[in-house]
């Protein structure tokens, strides 16, 4: 019944150890081979949008391509304060209130699934009830509508229920992305606590409730920070949603993104800049809960 | 601790308590998800957006219609392979990169703060972007590259033979910080025991690795395959921002075409029929992993 | 005593309801707001449409009527208008269409006709001057509703903005450096763009560039230009598709060699944009496309090639004759709208001569009124490649520009397969006659549906 855990640096410290006597140098030379592969691989189009968004158009297009330029902040300028470098493209920029739309959505959405769904989890990982694992699939099967087959149905009773156009509603309709996932890896989560924690409190004297507040949840704190980050990730992400439900009130960044594609010609590199713009606040936000997201997976996403 | 003593503190206090406490996310999502019911519906209809005054019960044509159209089997012989792909090839590039991350060196904890930026650029955009690195002539950068090498230009999604392979390119590039970020977190779990005994019978590191780490790791791999699976039988975005199902079908997944049926066609009962089918396989394949799953956990 | 407890812990999901039903409420009640003095425009992007957002701040503070507008690229712009019109929304009051989508909501039933708003007075002032635009404009406007006829019957059912015919732009320089012959015809056209398929200066060219994704606006350019031009008709009188006639497989057939042997590679992929952009940084020799796209050629700031670029008419088919396909931006009103003469007068003003005139500085290229094409200042700034462009333009505008295509309502879906059969076509899993049968049944049954 006890699952133990053994402290991970203390193992990984001991493997070093091991292998120094041994091979070191050769798994050495291959990890670099190894990881140094992958990471030209995942960075170089994250490099590459970099230094997109640093050109003027006429280097963007250039063929061949361009890797020595004149740098230029101008689209990060164009698409933040405005600016009038062509005629046509000084149109006020919306790109601040895409921004602050999806921020506002985003967080909500997430804050509103934490709400609903951590309780949900914790139910369902700890009780015994009937039709327990019907419900959990349930929750689960909600994820595998395809957003196409609710979308347009969708829309109608939005307008019936004054919810178009409106952040309520669209923070609704976000829940179909990111309770279903929330609830799914949260109870795996609540699942790790050993029982003898939760039943030595209740001998105490603590409620469920007593039990789930002050020692079930902080125990799960870093299992919720991962779920938080990629949560608010999938939230953030998504556009098909807020596109069809939502209007010029709401209208969300990858919409905007997509906003760059214009009738005469794509500005490339304010779409750069954008998307540059756009990964800041989940980078923000990996970064503050970085210690906690591999901690958090290792906790109780997965049982070992 | 014995079972009985488990048994009576997971008996809920209240017997209603677990429902009451899973209702609030159950009616919020059985709100949104009405509509499916409606999306149901419709597959049984003449539904045209353009006639939508005039919806009318046709039982099972659209079916009947679509099951002997080439268009349909094929797609789904696309998703398939797609999905397919997409998810073995994750499942052993992450691993293998989790592998690499999982021993501490010199700068881990910055590799794995970067693992995660390609998930966080909305996969509409970065299709868009891989779009022009994957430009067919030498204005592509890849090509460009390529072109040192002495290869090409290879015209990547504008050729039936490798437009499918570009756009699996581009999905692994999206999502393998998602496996790898699992099984490294896997990894940091796993028990020491075994490994000691395996060290004192002095087996061989791959002996360890397929008898030892492998099974240990399969609830890591369910989960991973569980939601990547999924995602990549419906993808979307990714082949709407670049090939929009072509060249001629070669990238038409079901959802592609459910799109093309619905919003430039009108045909919400056709386009339906096809998003309903889809919603069954993933149904089918959730069904199945889960099962999985939780036969791993009662081990 | 679980019991006691249990009740007290109850207050936390009471609360949690609570709130999320005051919300709701709270949410139900704002929507009440009047909007009786808005008008809602949804755009899609476009100089024309970028440019007049400039001047909506004038007009809200002449008027008091505020506009509220929502840009949105063009794909995700016609998924959006038709999940609004289809559900009957009279949120948006305007909204931008090309004839395709015209002909498919009036068919509908989601456009109102503007004839009434134009011949009222005290509607639209007399200095408007509805005469003022190109006849044959307001012609591609009207239809009667009637499958396969009808262009210029019926009531007019949107305002045209913006108009577009095609040309084959080409590299000047090359033609001359390599002297290849500027071609007369389509033969001529491939032999040229076989010749200068070829490395230059280091760099390899493609001799002759199309779009080629997936879509109807893959047909409509130079494509349907030249499939017309040899005499091709989508369909016969009988509303039989045709696509597959002899002259259609003939022209089909030469089209995608010289696409094959003389473009670039993954044609299939191209959009526009990418077209347009590889033409910019001088990687083709010919590119086929809107000729209004000149002013981004001819402006240095963005191009690798101004100055350098010809104009040429599409070449005649065998017959001498050019007949060049077109394309129409217009203003449209919402059938469903509720505040149809406040949205009727935002109309009349976007469309006026003085507002038109004012967009043209946006490169809204090519004027849809008379008196703007042949203003001054017009005229100054359209005046590239030494007057090729205008002369071009104005005999596409009065003698080869029509739309080719049979009035339907279902242009999206034919286009769509035509272009799958091209695409087939280019990479050789169908030959020409096989590909273009297949799409003639498909597009048989597509309409009769």
């Amino acid at each position: 019944m006890f699952r133990i855990r053994k402290i991970f640096d203390e193992t990984m410290e001991q493997d070093v150890d091991e292998m120094k006597k041994s091979k070191i140098k050769l798994t050495g030379i291959l990890r670099v081979i190894g990881l140094s592969a992958y990471f030209t691989f995942a960075l170089t189009p994250i490099i590459w949008i970099l230094m997109m968004s640093l050109k003027n158009h006429n280097d963007v297009i250039a063929t061949p391509p361009k890797f020595i330029f004149t740098p230029t902040i101008e689209n990060y300028k164009a698409i933040t304060v405005g600016m009038k470098s062509y005629a046509f493209e000084s149109v006020r920029p919306d790109f601040p209130k895409y921004f602050l739309n999806t921020f506002i959505i985003a967080s909500f959405t997430v804050i509103v699934s934490l709400f609903l769904g951590t309780i949900a989890a914790y139910s369902l990982a700890r009780f015994s009830f009937r039709f327990k694992e019907d419900i959990a699939f349930t929750f689960l099967s909600f994820r595998f509508a395809p957003e196409l087959m609710v979308i347009l149905p969708l829309y109608v009773v939005f307008q019936k229920m004054h919810l178009y156009d409106t952040f309520v509603g669209l923070i609704l309709a976000y829940q179909l992305i990111t309770l279903p996932f929330l609830i799914w890896v949260l109870r795996g989560f609540f699942e790790e606590i050993p029982r003898e924690i939760e039943q030595a409190a209740r001998v105490d004297g603590y409620t469920w409730w007593g039990v789930f507040r002050r020692i079930s949840l902080p125990l799960v704190k870093p299992g919720i920070a991962a779920v938080v980050v990629l949560s608010f990730i999938f939230a953030w992400n998504n556009f098909i949603f807020a596109m069809i439900l939502g209007s010029e009130r709401t209208q969300p960044i990858t919409l905007g993104i997509l906003g760059f594609i214009g009738y005469e010609r794509v500005l490339w590199g304010q779409m750069a800049a954008a998307t540059i713009i756009c990964v800041i606040p989940e980078l923000l936000l990996a970064f503050f809960v970085q210690k906690y997201i591999i901690r958090g997976l290792t906790f109780g996403a997965v049982k070992g | 601790m014995t079972n009985q003593l488990n048994n009576k503190f997971d008996r809920p206090p209240q017997r209603g308590l677990p429902y009451l406490l899973s209702l609030p996310a159950l009616l919020a999502l059985i709100g949104i998800l009405y509509p499916f019911i409606l999306g149901v519906y419709y597959t049984f209809t003449n539904y045209n957006l353009t006639t939508s005054d005039n919806i009318k019960w046709i039982g099972l044509k659209n079916y009947i219609e679509i099951f002997s159209e080439t268009e349909f089997w094929k797609a789904l012989g696309i998703t398939f392979i797609f999905a397919l792909s997409v998810v073995i090839i994750e499942l052993s590039l992450g691993l293998s990169v989790a592998i690499l991350l999982s021993h501490p060196f010199p700068g881990v904890q910055l590799l794995r703060a970067l693992l995660i930026i390609p998930m966080m650029i909305p996969p509409i955009v970065s299709a868009l972007m891989w779009k022009v690195i994957l430009l067919p002539t030498n204005q592509g950068v890849l090509n460009y590259f390529l072109s040192f090498l002495g290869i090409g230009p290879i015209a990547w999604l504008g050729d039936s033979g490798t437009a499918l392979i570009s756009l699996i390119i581009i999905d692994v590039w999206i999502y393998s910080p998602f496996a790898i970020l699992i099984f490294i977190a896997g990894l940091q779990s796993l028990p020491k025991e075994p490994y000691e005994a395996a060290r004192v019978d002095g087996a061989s590191g791959w002996f360890v690795f397929r008898k030892l780490t492998l099974p240990l790791l399969a609830p890591n791999i369910v989960l991973i395959t569980l939601f990547r699976l999924i995602d990549s039988l419906k993808v979307f975005d990714i082949i709407y921002a670049t090939t929009k199902g072509g060249p001629a079908s070669a990238t038409a997944t079901l959802h592609i075409v459910s799109y093309f049926e619905a919003f430039r066609w009108n045909n919400i009962g056709r386009s339906m029929v096809y998003l309903f089918i889809l919603w069954i396989l993933c149904f089918v394949f959730a069904k199945f992993l889960t099962k999985l799953w939780n036969r791993m956990l009662m081990r | 005593m679980d019991n006691i407890k249990f009740r007290f812990n109850s207050h936390y999901l009471v609360t949690v309801f609570c709130i999320i039903i005051s919300i709701f409420l709270i949410q139900c009640r704002k929507n009440n707001n009047s909007t009786q003095n808005e008008i809602h425009l949804l755009l899609n992007r476009h100089p024309f449409t970028e440019s007049i957002l400039h001047f909506i701040p004038e007009y809200e503070k002449q008027t008091g009527i505020s506009v509220k507008t929502l840009l949105l690229s063009e794909e995700e712009y016609f998924e959006k208008l038709i999940t609004e019109l289809s559900s009957h929304n009279e949120y948006y009051d305007l909204f931008m269409v090309g004839f395709p989508q015209m002909w498919q909501y009036a068919n509908a039933g989601w456009i109102e006709p503007l004839d009434n708003y134009i011949g009222d007075p005290n509607k639209t002032l007399a200095d408007w001057d509805f005469a003022d635009f190109f006849p044959e404009l307001i012609k591609c406007s009207r239809w009667n509703l009637k499958h396969g006829e009808g262009i210029g019957q019926g009531p007019l059912w949107a305002i045209p903005v913006n108009e577009e015919g095609y040309v084959i732009f080409y590299r000047k320089d090359l033609f001359e450096r390599f002297s290849v012959k500027v071609p007369t015809n389509y033969q001529e056209v491939y032999e040229a763009a076989k010749a200068l398929t070829r490395e230059v200066d280091g760099k390899q060219i493609y001799g002759f560039a199309h779009r080629g994704v997936r879509s109807w606006s893959t047909v409509n350019p130079g494509y349907f230009t030249a499939f017309s031009s040899y005499g091709g008709h989508d369909f016969d009188e009988n509303k039989k598709c045709v696509i597959n006639s002899s002259h259609g497989i003939e022209i089909t057939d030469l089209f995608i060699r010289t696409l094959k042997e003389g473009g670039p590679p993954g044609w299939p992929s191209y959009t526009w944009y990418e077209g347009k952009e590889g033409f910019l940084a001088g990687n083709f020799a010919m590119w086929f496309d809107a000729n209004h796209q000149a002013a981004a050629f001819e402006d240095p700031n963005k191009s690798h090639i101004a100055g350098k670029v010809g104009y040429l008419l599409p070449p005649a088919g065998p017959d001498g004759e050019v007949r060049s396909n077109t394309w129409i931006w217009s203003l449209a009103m919402n059938k469903f709208s509720s505040r149809k003469d406040k949205a009727w007068k935002f109309m009349a003003w976007a469309t006026s001569k003085e507002l038109l005139q004012r967009t043209v500085p946006y490169e809204n290229i090519n004027p849809t009124r008379q008196s703007v094409w042949n203003n001054p200042e017009t005229i100054k700034a359209t005046n590239w490649g030494e007057g090729e462009y205008r002369q071009t333009a104005e005999l596409l505008l009065s003698k080869y520009a029509r739309i080719r295509w049979t009035p339907s309502n279902k242009i999206p879906q034919i286009g769509d397969r035509w272009a799958e059969a091209l695409q087939e076509i280019f990479s050789g899993t169908k030959t020409t006659k096989q590909a273009l049968d297949d799409a003639t049944k498909d597009i048989d049954r597509i309409v009769s549906n």
